[in-house]
């Protein structure tokens, strides 16, 4: 990890259901988002809008997570098929807030990990200068979870995640 | 993941419907400072909609990787020679251009290949933008409600859109989100932008293009090899290290350290320039406002990007010669900058 990286962990009351609950009061949209494997979570308030808004990287890095990951039940947490996104024309990768299962979080990160280098190209100079920003909240066997917040380079983005990932307690969710 | 199709590279490099377009796009080194012919573009679009009607949407697609190309090409040549008038904004913004094109361009076919001098281009592009002086950059922050898409002009839906992905090609064209229903939320100042064309400009804000305006008088030709490596030297180290600064300044002046002598190091910037080809005589005289040395340089020879290694860089004016090694290294020219 190299100085200019931001890591942030600290323990959440996020969960699968809570989600599922404060988002929709359709029973199937609710049931889908209480079955995934990882969720894609609205950003914070953001200030002059009201609602929730994603990262601009939603729609796109939503088809990739499916298309590199089939086998994972992917959901987004809204209502509406078109929800509002933040654009900054700010030239860092902001990945959004995931929430995911313990076991399914290795294969996420990787996920996450080859949509940046899909995005940076062959460039090495704008792949050593990139930045990522990203918000994992993995839910553990037990129903707590625990959040880990990334702001810093593009190429230690992997290995941090996973180390992070690592050291929370094995296992996985029952039904999986 | 959209990957670039070998066929498509082949029909680009092959096809003989292409041949008039290709042959224009090969010929890059002879264009220093024209764009392309109005035929170039005429003869491609032509071919596109030959293609559509025959439902050929490989060459279709040929036809758009082309269109790039000599977008970058010709973005890339106009952009080095309006450098040569002092036009250096100019210059940016074309490099942006040349910046988004390959962007474009580089999942249907690979920039990295010394194709049309695309290698050229996305080794020098960087090089070029890093010596300009522009730090900060007006960026709007906006939350968009609705995109559409630019193929169908269906709305973009998460779950059960249209179908098309954004990057890929279709009849011959890119697929596009247009962006509807925004709502401006700011406008903030940052180093990093995603489109560099809003430098900040003002009356108290001067420039400083020493460093790519010398690169740009060093090169006969925008498609010439060269590289530069860039220092800091510190110049005027602190004069009394490790005394505090609200310690009596060592000078004996009876004044704080802090308000006295203390000062911050002066750092200059160092500039080493290695031309592929040598530059014209009259910065190598020294009439410009830079000093500079030509020595041997312990910079690595430059590779050749422009898939022509065998071949000298073109000619400019029929004056040049390739710069000659001196026990294997290339003369470089050296220069400061505080």
């Amino acid at each position: 990890m190299t100085d200019d990286t931001q890591v942030h962990i600290e323990s959440s009351n996020l969960t699968f259901e809570a989600v599922a609950a404060r988002t929709t009061s359709d029973l199937a949209l609710r049931r889908r988002l209480a079955e995934a494997h990882v969720v894609f979570l609205p950003l914070g308030p953001v200030q002059g809008f009201e609602g929730d808004v994603f990262t601009g990287a939603l729609a796109d890095l939503y088809e990739f997570v499916r298309t590199e990951g089939p086998t994972l039940r992917v959901e987004v947490a809204s209502e509406s098929d078109e929800p509002a996104v933040l654009i900054l024309h700010w030239e860092f990768l902001d990945l959004g807030r995931f929430l995911v299962m313990k076991a399914a979080a290795p294969l996420i990160i990787g996920i996450l990990a080859n949509y940046i280098w899909s995005k940076l190209g062959s460039n090495t100079r704008k792949r050593r200068a990139a930045r990522v920003r990203c918000e994992i909240t993995t839910q553990l066997p037990d129903g707590s979870s625990r959040m880990a917040r990334y702001d810093g380079p593009a190429d230690t983005f992997e290995k941090t995640m996973r180390d992070i990932a690592a050291q929370a307690p094995t296992g996985g969710r029952e039904d999986t | 993941m959209i990957k670039p199709d070998p066929q498509i590279r082949r029909i680009c490099l092959e096809d003989p419907r292409f041949g008039e377009a290709r042959d224009a796009l090969l010929a890059f080194k002879s264009r220093l400072d024209a764009p392309l012919s109005p035929t170039f573009w005429e003869g491609l679009k032509q071919q596109k909609i030959s293609a559509l009607a025959s439902r050929d949407q490989a060459a279709a697609k040929a036809c758009w990787c082309l269109e790039e190309v000599g977008r970058a090409q010709e973005r890339f040549v106009l952009g080095f020679a309006a450098a040569k008038r002092d036009d250096f904004y100019t210059f940016w913004c074309d490099l942006e251009r040349v910046e988004t094109a390959l962007h474009f361009l580089e999942p249907h076919y690979a920039t990295s290949l010394p194709d049309f001098g695309l290698r050229h281009l996305s080794l020098h592009l960087p090089r070029f933008q890093e010596l300009f002086p522009y730090r900060l950059f007006f960026s709007p922050g906006m939350i968009v409600k609705r995109f559409i898409c630019s193929i169908c002009g269906q709305p973009m839906k998460l779950r059960g859109g249209c179908g098309h992905i954004v990057g890929d090609i279709y009849n011959g064209e890119i697929c596009g989100q247009v962006l509807k229903d925004i709502q401006l939320l700011e406008v903030s100042i940052v180093d990093k932008p995603v489109q560099k064309y809003s430098v900040l400009f003002g009356p108290d804000i001067a420039y400083d293009y020493g460093p790519v305006r010398y690169v740009v008088q060093g090169l006969r030709s925008p498609w010439h090899e060269w590289q530069c490596e860039i220092s800091e030297i510190v110049e005027a180290p602190e004069r009394f290290p490790g005394t505090s600064p609200d310690a009596g300044c060592p000078c004996e002046s009876g004044q704080h350290y802090e308000a006295c002598c203390k000062r911050k190091p002066r750092v200059r910037r160092h500039y080493e320039v290695l031309f592929g080809v040598y530059p014209p005589a009259e910065l190598a005289a020294g009439t410009t406002n830079w000093s500079f040395i030509v020595k041997g340089s312990p910079v690595a020879k430059p590779q050749d990007t422009t898939g022509d290694a065998a071949e000298p860089a073109a000619a400019g004016d029929g004056q040049e010669q390739a710069a000659p090694e001196r026990h294997g290294r290339k003369p470089s020219l050296s220069m400061d900058r505080r």
